[in-house]
């Protein structure tokens, strides 16, 4: 399983999803430091949000599948804890991941069928998190160090004037990208659609970014992010149906021990 | 215009004619670079009325059809594939994969990819089972966890350990043909001794079509090289070598073109079209250039020509048609690559009897009687022994008509009975020689892993019976025993269905949460639709979502139980799937209604179209053959006595066919439409002869004879050049074309046999009383052509 905080920042950021409202104060300066501004705006003491995740396979069926997560990020570290709403047959299964100081995630799970909270292995880095469109990798924190940027061009994509960034590994930077190319919303400094190249260089699978909004003062969020795999047509639509950032959380809810209380 | 304005044309204006032709030639040519192959044998080739295709299309509707390539690992004789070295070389294979171009991206199946819900030191693992670094005694810890899954023994390593498999899904916008070579070279980095061989439904058509590129490089060569050698042997001069030669390379020009142009593909059916039309082709030229060296007109040129054409048109014109209708009659067949072979094979006939009756004629017309001089010296150092042979078969053959008529009938009566045992079967692998890389694989998952062929059996869930559809517990356990009662069905392999995985995961949990307890474990089935869901929803955090959309669809009211079936005999898959549907109404008598889909479906659905098909088809050419041999004599009698040979051919034919074990398939369907329209060339020429003779006022004896002698040679040579522009196909890398070109060659043996032994036998015995005719333009027309007729 994933870090779910870890998730709603990839959402945005592996995309690279930029969210700095000071557009200006980057425009001439290199594609890396447009990163690390970005990151920094995106690391944001706490996050609530409830997802609707709709998976759609190659023939056109839907899954769904609402998630509330909240998330907090303190001294660094990131944790955040899961609620499957819907479907009902789910509900009350939670989740929840603590980042280690080595930057290693660990994951417990309450399931009303397993009977208490288990902690659970570190999943595969390649696969498919809960069956979308989204990998593993993607829900990885980002860090700057690990991609080198490179700004390609200014065009427009949805009628928006935008950047267009291209990210690759450094070597030994453990990645199945061969690169990134970004489109970001020159004013609003978010990304707005993000193509994923394999090793070969060849077009992976893309994620557009809908509905950008200003949620909280100088904190920018899309509403809906549509992964489409170009291979299997699959794709995963993430509609954010609330997002409530820098609310005071309870320390409690982060504590796997007390999973099973919530119904 | 008057038929016989037209029939001057070619002499009168030879180089217009030529002219012409060579502007057709040039302009048909132009879509020989457009001519594809192609090997598609899917839904789109059956009609959509069918209800084996609707079933078809309906669990694909619901469940797709996924294509994916399936790398058969072999580790080597007494070689284990759970070593490091071969876990390790899986692993790569699979991220190799993982990463290939044409395949969906992580989306591979092995030994090191598959995952499974456990528990260890009481923590939920979902991880992939295989983890690198592997350490000492992993794999044998390995092999312990895996036995224990329901899905895996069997189907991902047999018994022996010896040999797995990897599978991948093909993409949607896969190259299939890029694919299949990256897969050769990617398997070809395997060490021996262990070895890696990919196939499955998209690889098969690929290597197919490389089978049909590699015969078409042979066919037509080596077809024309024996037909060459046939035309020397014949006529021993250049013009009767090279004339039919340009009307054979000219009518593949033409027809091949004409296929590029209007998008028609080459495929297992259309792949024989070359190497037919070139012993087709052959055919009619022999016929007009025998004829042409049978007359003589000192003045050579023009008039011989005219001559010629004026005689040989009629049967020319009536072989083609017969022989063009008897290919068209495969439109009944409602398969698609049959029905195109059929009109494309007919459309090619009406090309060889144009360029015959205009190429030929115009050319000769332009060249000198130095060709019959060549022709005449040619045969004057030969030893008339053919014609002599024949003159004394013919007499034998009257001589004892009744023998000849009563073995005849011993013989077909044989030959049906054998007909009636012939075995039906399309089934792409068995396409291969049993030592290609395609057939080893394809049997090896057959006989180790659980099975190739594939059905899938859908069952839509009535929740008015079970609440929560798919989910519902008490259909979970039903489900569970319909894949335990399947299993236990002989022919069956591989079963998984969602109600393996959902009670190993609960078994699983059950045993887990004993051991919290320190007792038993309590509950041997899950209880309710939301443990159901809980239990999925792990199994997806390590599967994923996609392998439970292969077994159920999002909205819970179908269920699939996947169905892998040992060996490709349609027979014992109708078997399977009738106890398939006993075993599912005695599980479900109500609240599920199955439909079964799959290719194993579909390939049903092509043997029950062949049989049917063929029935017709035999039945329509035979119809065909005799109104239009009985229109153009004008006698019934004459038209029975047309189908004689085709009839006793096609019955030997298919007689040996099933003695030798051969099946009737795509390829081998068409035999009888060959068979016919081509051996009724052979009693159309025989009989026009013999009329001809018998209007000349000649005795019943002495017609049999002078025909014995005056058709018989061409007859051989016809069929002899028949046999050679055929014989290359036994060459072919695909087995039904090597078969059709054995059939096809003894199809022509037994027409020219049948056709030199039983006709004469038939004709003595009926008489001339009841075939004599007064037809006048026939008698002013022989009278001519006996004076211009040696003997």
């Amino acid at each position: 399983m994933g870090n779910f905080k870890k998730l709603l920042l990839i959402a945005v950021l592996s995309s690279a999803a930029l969210t700095s409202p000071h557009t200006m104060a980057w425009a001439g300066t290199s594609a890396d430091a447009v990163m690390r501004q970005a990151i920094k705006h995106l690391r944001v003491p706490t996050e609530q949000s409830r997802i609707k995740m709709i998976l759609v396979n190659r023939r056109g069926q839907k899954r769904t599948r609402i998630v509330s997560i909240s998330s907090s990020t303190t001294k660094g570290h990131d944790r955040s804890v899961a609620r499957f709403n819907y479907p009902g047959g789910i509900r009350g299964t939670a989740l929840v991941s603590h980042e280690g100081r080595d930057g290693k995630d660990t994951q417990w799970l309450f399931m009303p069928v397993l009977g208490r909270t288990r902690r659970i292995a570190t999943t595969q880095m390649g696969d498919s998190f809960m069956g979308s469109e989204l990998a593993y990798e993607d829900i990885k924190t980002l860090r700057v160090e690990d991609w080198s940027y490179k700004m390609l061009r200014k065009e427009r994509f949805s009628k928006r004037p935008c950047w267009v960034i291209e990210s690759r590994p450094v070597a030994g930077h453990d990645t199945s990208y061969g690169k990134t190319e970004t489109w970001i919303d020159v004013e609003l400094s978010v990304a707005l659609k993000t193509m994923f190249f394999d090793k070969e260089m060849r077009p992976l699978k893309v994620v557009v970014s809908q509905g950008i909004e200003q949620v909280a003062t100088g904190i920018w969020r899309a509403r809906r992010h549509t992964f489409i795999s170009l291979r299997t047509k699959k794709k995963t639509v993430m509609d954010y149906e609330k997002i409530v950032i820098n609310a005071p959380l309870e320390e409690s809810i982060f504590d796997q021990r007390r999973l099973a209380q919530w119904r | 215009m008057r038929f016989r304005d037209i029939a001057h044309l070619p002499t009168r204006y030879p180089k217009w004619v030529l002219f012409a032709i060579a502007a057709i030639t040039v302009s048909l040519a132009s879509g020989l670079p457009r001519l594809k192959t192609v090997v598609d044998v899917d839904e789109d080739s059956l009609p959509k009325a069918d209800q084996r295709v609707k079933d078809f299309l309906a669990v694909k509707d619901v469940f797709g059809a996924l294509k994916p390539v399936t790398v058969v690992l072999d580790a080597g004789e007494g070689r284990s594939v759970f070593s490091p070295q071969q876990l390790t070389t899986i692993r790569d294979l699979s991220e190799k994969l993982g990463r290939q171009a044409d395949l969906v991206p992580h989306d591979v199946t092995s030994l090191t990819e598959v995952s499974d819900v456990t528990f260890t030191d009481g923590s939920l693992d979902s991880r992939d089972v295989v983890g690198f670094p592997l350490e000492a005694g992993d794999p044998a810890k390995i092999y312990a966890q895996m036995l224990e899954h329901p899905l895996w023994p069997g189907r991902l390593f047999d018994d022996k350990k010896r040999y797995t498999i990897l599978t991948a899904n093909v993409a949607t916008d896969a190259s299939l043909d890029r694919l299949y070579d990256d897969l050769q070279q990617l398997l070809k980095a395997v060490e021996a001794p262990a070895e890696a061989i990919a196939t499955g439904a998209d690889v098969l058509p690929v290597a197919l079509t490389r089978a049909i590129d590699h015969d078409m490089q042979i066919f037509v060569p080596l077809a024309l090289l024996f037909v060459i050698v046939g035309f020397f042997l014949s006529f021993r001069t250049a013009g009767g070598v090279l004339l039919p030669l340009a009307v054979t390379v000219l009518t593949m020009v033409w027809l091949l073109g004409f296929m590029g142009l209007v998008g028609a593909t080459l495929n297992p059916v259309t792949t024989v079209l070359p190497p037919t039309l070139i012993a087709l082709g052959s055919s009619y030229g022999i016929h007009f250039m025998n004829r042409y060296y049978r007359l003589t007109m000192p003045a050579g040129g023009k008039g011989l020509a005219y001559e010629t054409l004026r005689q040989v048109a009629r049967p020319l014109v009536v072989a083609g048609a017969t022989t063009a209708l008897g290919m068209a009659t495969l439109i009944v067949f409602e398969i698609e690559m049959v029905r195109s072979f059929g009109l494309l094979m007919a459309l090619g006939i009406v090309f060889v009897v144009v360029l015959t009756l205009t190429f030929i004629p115009a050319v000769l017309s332009l060249r000198g009687s130095q060709d019959v001089c060549q022709h005449a010296r040619a045969c004057d150092k030969r030893p008339s022994f053919l014609p002599a042979l024949l003159a004394h078969l013919g007499a034998a053959c009257q001589r004892r008509a009744r023998l000849v008529i009563v073995l005849t009938l011993l013989l077909s009566a044989l030959g049906l009975v054998f007909c009636f045992r012939l075995e039906v079967g399309v089934d792409l692998v068995r396409y291969f020689p049993p030592e290609h890389a395609q057939r080893r694989a394809n049997d090896l998952v057959s006989e180790k892993l659980g099975g190739a062929a594939s059905a899938t059996l859908m069952l839509e869930v009535d929740p008015k019976i079970f609440p929560h559809g798919a989910r519902n517990p008490d259909f979970m356990a039903k489900l569970l025993l319909l894949g335990e009662r399947l299993r236990r069905v002989p022919g069956v392999g591989h079963v998984r269905s969602l109600a393996d995985v959902t009670y190993h995961i609960h078994r699983r949990i059950q045993r887990e949460l004993a051991k919290d307890e320190g007792a038993a474990p309590k509950r041997v089935a899950p209880s309710s639709s939301k443990e159901i869901d809980q239990l999925l929803l792990l199994y997806s955090m390590g599967a994923g979502i996609q392998a439970i959309d292969d077994l159920e669809d999002s909205t819970r009211r179908y269920a699939a139980v996947s169905v892998a079936l040992v060996g490709w005999d349609a027979v014992a898959h109708r078997r399977i799937f009738a106890a398939a549907r006993r075993v599912c109404d005695d599980v479900f008598p109500r609240g599920a209604k199955l439909t079964i889909g799959g290719d194993a479906v579909l390939l049903l659905a092509f043997d029950h179209y062949i049989v049917k098909g063929k029935l017709i088809n035999i039945a329509l050419t035979v119809l065909v053959v005799f109104l239009l041999c009985g229109l153009v004599y004008r006698s019934r009698r004459y038209g029975l006595l047309s189908l004689v040979p085709v009839a006793f051919a096609t019955v030997a034919t298919f007689g040996l066919m099933s003695m030798l074990g051969y099946r009737l398939t795509l390829a081998t369907v068409v035999i009888a439409s060959i068979g016919i329209g081509v051996g009724i060339d052979f009693a159309v020429h025989f009989l026009d002869h013999f009329r001809e003779q018998l209007g000349a006022g000649e005795e019943l004896g002495a017609s049999i004879n002078a025909t014995m002698t005056g058709i018989g040679p061409a007859v051989v040579y016809d069929a002899s050049s028949n046999v050679l522009g055929f014989s290359p196909l036994v060459f072919s890398g695909m087995v039904p074309i090597q078969h059709f070109g054995w059939l096809i060659s003894f199809c022509m043996i037994f027409s020219a046999l049948a056709t030199l032994v039983i006709l004469p036998a038939a004709l003595h015995l009926i008489g001339r009383q009841r075939l004599a005719f007064g037809k006048a333009r026939t008698v002013a027309s022989t009278t001519t052509s006996e004076v211009l007729t040696h003997g």
